[in-house]
């Protein structure tokens, strides 16, 4: 992935903001506005592309560039996209303040689903989300394709973890997958659990999840798995950097294209539009792999496949 | 990352940097940029291949052949006949060099340090590694890496009865957590050996691993381990190799200490002590006027440390480097072996150094050079030079060059055996006059590494012409003084003889055709010629020209698995032409069920070695043989 600097961010960000409001600005609709957590590379990159692709595909709005702490006053946008929890929290917090926004339609995105959900406490309705979460088949999906010899995937899951456990043994059983699943109680009883589902698997799945996916929990799971000669498939960048065999993830630009598609259908009065990412990047440790005596896979026929 | 679990997940749990756990000095070489060949052996395989010894295990790696000089002393040595002791492979568990510092430098003691159970892989090098590992590695390097403490939590116990008295008996126990953690096993192993000669084995054993990790940066290990052994050696009517029992202890203390500097830079201090003490001692009365009595005696004790530093690190994108520094103190004491009762001291210092280059994408270069400082042998070097060229991820080519040297054990510089009768010196065997310079070995290595994904195959091929100069050898002179009790006045010593040249061609070919079925075919070629023909005929010893092994490892649904194992072994001597044994063919099969009853998971498992039935093995003309051996073992663990 690369991250453009913040510096040259900015300027970008700065010179569309002023493209857009280049025009008369008593002619313009209301604008939408889009808010970011924090001015750091991943929310800009995310930017810039939503940027981008809205202007591809010639949408009506302008869009309006606000850092969550920095939210001016004045006339409630045509719809509010947030960038990240600290933006979500921003924007509910005007939303409960100002009457005449109260039926701003907002549209979370950078986030995982389980954040956006603890954070809103506003009827649903008004909410549309573009979560992080890929869609629990698309990593068995990745497993397949990387090792289409796997019959077993060993997953750790926290005590508060939502995922639908019979639903995610179909999931996997539809691909030929017997699923090795490990309830973590607390995170003191993490590693014999860790070691109960290494014994029944061939490949380690990490989704992220408070309890067992914290640094210790990581870096336990990784040197652990590595020992045993194991896999580790994980959903972000700096895990596969850390140590995973392989990342799946939506990268900042995917997600912004996948906002710009969404906000576009907000506008048009769709509403409650929750949806996982639609991004697919697949990160490989080449290193890794050789490591294990194995031959690294091209992670762009993996994201092909995954695509089809 | 935060900690609090009652959190939420969030964006930063998708994009905020982990601590990069498996750093590039933390993964293992990739076999492919290794500069030499290796052979791994993981756990599963070891289990899978039904062996109680690692000289039965070894017979899965491509030139190595599993012998002893009786069934008591398994051992498994490359370059066969020329290093029936093992004396010219370095031995290695986790780290700690098993050689006996006393006799031969033989290593078939000290690899039963170990239990097969508490094995997580063998890594074997194969063909000259002193550049990297120093003077005991001038055949090979066989790595013994135990399982992680916090891999074993919880408990094991396992129960072996056969015929030929195998009955072996293990626990093992194992607390902590990923943080901190430690293994306790002991176990016992006994069996009559080999058919025909008195050479019965019990080794009883008692081993501890314990693993820390005090921050993110650092682990340490600690193991300590004691190992006793009871043998039989000796023939029927043989008037100066009674049968009798002859008793040893190893003991050890091992440390590790690794700490990572950055993401491509680690540090390692390792340190080791030994001790090893025999008690090899009967009395044989002559048959002559007045019965005198004459002590046969090998009793010895010997102790070594052992101190290292070594560091692995990025120079740049291309280059990596390894550079270390040790130290190795011995000391022996044996009245028999030496005849003086004071203590034997040698010390080694030696710093050695690893430079790899990423020349080209596809080309890697490895340069390696050991510097050693003997206090006997003086100073020597062993350098490597090895190219891999790889033009595409599935093929490896490897050629190269490396001189290895090997220093004489203190016994080759002072040995002085004599033998007594009512304190009048009767009898002299071996007078070492110290006289002995190292071995050297300069190997021409080309190799190959195929690796396919469909099929699952991998193929490795090693090529080697080996010509070794200074080969230390038995000799005989005569010491001018005539020994009634010998019959003569010719004595034993060391010496440099001229040397060989062994040429050869081994291969491993692995296959996995369907899931859960792995299929192994090893194929060793190899042709020893001496320098003088004068030495050929006196010495006879003869590879087999070829060796073929066969395994298969299947596992079957409802959870049963089978292997079997099988070696021809074409005509050769393991000492001299008196022994030369002919064909031989050993299958080995085991057949396993496991099952799991709550939390303990069970394994039910009949093995039957040797499925030919009996053959000539080793000492031919003694009738020393192997014959069918067939065990059932139950395991438990929890």
């Amino acid at each position: 992935m690369t991250l453009l600097s913040r510096r040259q961010s900015l300027a970008m960000l700065t010179g569309t903001v002023l493209a857009s409001r280049s025009g008369p600005l008593w002619a313009s609709p209301e604008p939408v506005w889009v808010v970011h957590s924090d001015g750091g590379g991943i929310h800009l990159e995310a930017i810039a592309a939503l940027q981008a692709d809205w202007k591809q595909i010639k949408g009506e709005r302008d869009l309006a560039i606000h850092l969550a702490h920095e939210l001016p006053a004045g006339p409630a946008p045509a719809a509010v996209v947030t960038l990240g929890s600290t933006a979500l929290r921003a924007v509910q917090e005007r939303l409960d303040d100002t009457p005449t926004w109260a039926q701003v339609p907002v549209l979370a995105a950078l986030m995982p689903k389980e954040a956006v959900h603890a954070l809103w406490h506003r009827p649903v309705a008004q909410l549309s989300a573009a979560y992080l979460d890929q869609p629990f088949e698309r990593y068995l999906d990745l497993i397949k394709a990387t090792w289409p010899a796997v019959t077993r995937v060993g997953l750790l899951v926290g005590p508060d973890q939502a995922l639908n456990s019979p639903a995610l043994f179909k999931v996997a059983l539809d691909r030929g997958l017997k699923l090795a699943l490990g309830r973590v109680a607390r995170a003191e009883s993490m590693y014999a659990t860790l070691r109960a589902v290494l014994a029944d698997s061939d490949v380690l799945l990490v989704l992220p999840d408070a309890t067992v996916a914290d640094a210790g929990g990581l870096q336990s799971m990784l040197i652990t798995a590595y020992r045993q000669r194991m896999p580790v498939v994980a959903y972000s960048p700096a895990m596969v950097k850390a140590g995973a065999a392989l990342g799946l993830y939506a990268s900042p630009p995917q997600i912004g294209r996948q906002v710009s598609g969404m906000l576009k259908a907000t506008l048009a009065g769709t509403r409650n539009s929750l949806r996982m990412a639609d991004g697919i990047t697949v990160t490989v440790n080449d290193q890794l792999f050789r490591s294990l005596g194995w031959s690294p896979p091209e992670a762009s026929a993996l994201t092909a496949t995954l695509r089809r | 990352m935060a900690q609090d679990s009652t959190r939420p997940t969030s964006e930063d749990d998708y994009f905020a940097n982990v601590p990069v756990v498996l750093t590039a000095s933390r993964l293992d070489q990739p076999l492919n940029e290794a500069p030499g060949a290796i052979t791994v052996i993981t756990r599963d395989i070891i289990r899978m291949s039904g062996a109680r010894t690692l000289a039965e295990v070894l017979r899965l790696v491509p030139g190595y052949l599993s012998g002893g000089f009786n069934g008591a002393n398994p051992n498994a040595v490359y370059h066969v006949p020329l290093d029936d002791y093992g004396a010219r492979n370095l031995v290695l568990i986790d780290g700690r060099s098993v050689y006996s510092s006393v006799y031969m430098g033989n290593t078939h003691r000290g690899m039963q340090d170990v239990m097969l159970e508490d094995i997580e892989r063998v890594e074997v090098l194969r063909g000259a590694n002193s550049a990297a590992y120093g003077s005991n590695a001038m055949f090979g390097v066989i790595n013994i890496i135990t399982r992680h403490s916090a891999d074993t939590i919880g408990a094991e116990a396992s129960f072996t009865k056969g015929n030929q008295q195998v009955w072996d008996r293990r626990v093992r126990i194992g607390a902590g957590d990923d943080k901190a953690s430690v293994r306790l096993s002991a176990g016992e192993q006994r069996d009559s050996g080999y058919l025909n000669t008195f050479d019965d084995r019990r080794i009883s054993q008692l081993n501890l691993r314990s693993d820390f990790k005090p921050t993110w940066a650092d682990e340490v290990m600690l193991s300590a381990g004691i190992s006793r052994q009871t043998q039989t050696y000796g023939t029927q009517g043989e008037l100066f190799d009674p049968v009798h029992p002859a008793y040893s202890r190893n003991t050890h203390v091992t440390g590790q200490w690794r700490r990572q500097i950055s993401s491509t830079d680690e540090f390692q201090l390792s340190a080791n002590v030994m001790e090893g003490w025999v008690r090899d001692a009967t009395a044989i009365t002559l048959p002559v006027t007045g019965r005198p009595s004459v002590t046969l005696d090998f009793s010895s004790l010997s102790r070594r440390a052992n101190l290292e530093g070594q560091r692995k690190f990025s120079i740049n994108e291309t280059m990596r480097a390894v550079v270390g520094l040790g130290l190795k103190e011995e000391h022996i004491q044996s009245q028999p072996l030496y005849s003086r009762s004071d203590w034997l001291n040698s010390r080694e210092q030696r710093a050695f150094g690893t430079l790899e280059w990423r020349a080209r994408p596809d080309w890697l270069l490895n340069a390696g050079l050991f510097v050693g400082h003997h206090s006997e042998a003086g100073t020597y070097t062993a350098p490597r030079l090895m190219a891999n060229w790889l033009p595409t991820p599935e093929h490896t080519f490897r050629a190269g060059v490396t001189r290895s040297v090997r220093t004489p054990n203190l016994s080759e510089y002072v040995c002085d055996t004599r033998y007594y009768i009512q304190g009048q010196l009767a009898a002299r065997d071996w007078a070492c006059t110290g006289n002995v310079q190292p071995e050297h070995l300069t190997s021409q290595e080309l190799g190959y590494l195929g690796r396919w994904t469909n099929p699952r195959v991998t193929l490795d091929v090693r090529a080697y012409r080996e010509r070794m100069d200074t080969v230390i050898s038995s000799t005989s002179y005569d010491g001018g003084v005539f020994y009634p009790l010998k019959g003569s006045s010719q004595l034993r010593d060391y010496e440099n003889k001229p040397g060989i040249v062994l040429k050869g061609i081994e291969s491993q070919l692995r296959w996995q055709p369907a899931e859960g079925a792995e299929l192994w075919l090893n194929h060793s070629y190899s042709k020893l010629h001496w320098y003088t023909t004068r030495f050929q005929t006196t010495q006879e010893r003869d590879p087999p020209a070829h060796t073929f092994t066969l395994a298969w490892f299947q596992r079957l649904g409802g959870h049963l698995e089978f292997s079997v194992l099988t070696q021809r072994i074409g005509p050769m001597t393991w000492r001299d032409n008196r022994d030369m044994m002919p064909t031989t063919r050993r299958t080995d099969v085991r057949i396993a069920k496991s099952m799991r009853i709550q939390d303990v998971r069970a394994e039910l498992s009949y093995t039957v070695q040797s499925l030919e039935g009996t053959h000539p093995f080793f000492l031919v003309r003694k009738d020393m043989a192997v014959g069918l051996r067939s065990f059932v073992q139950l395991k438990l663990e929890m």
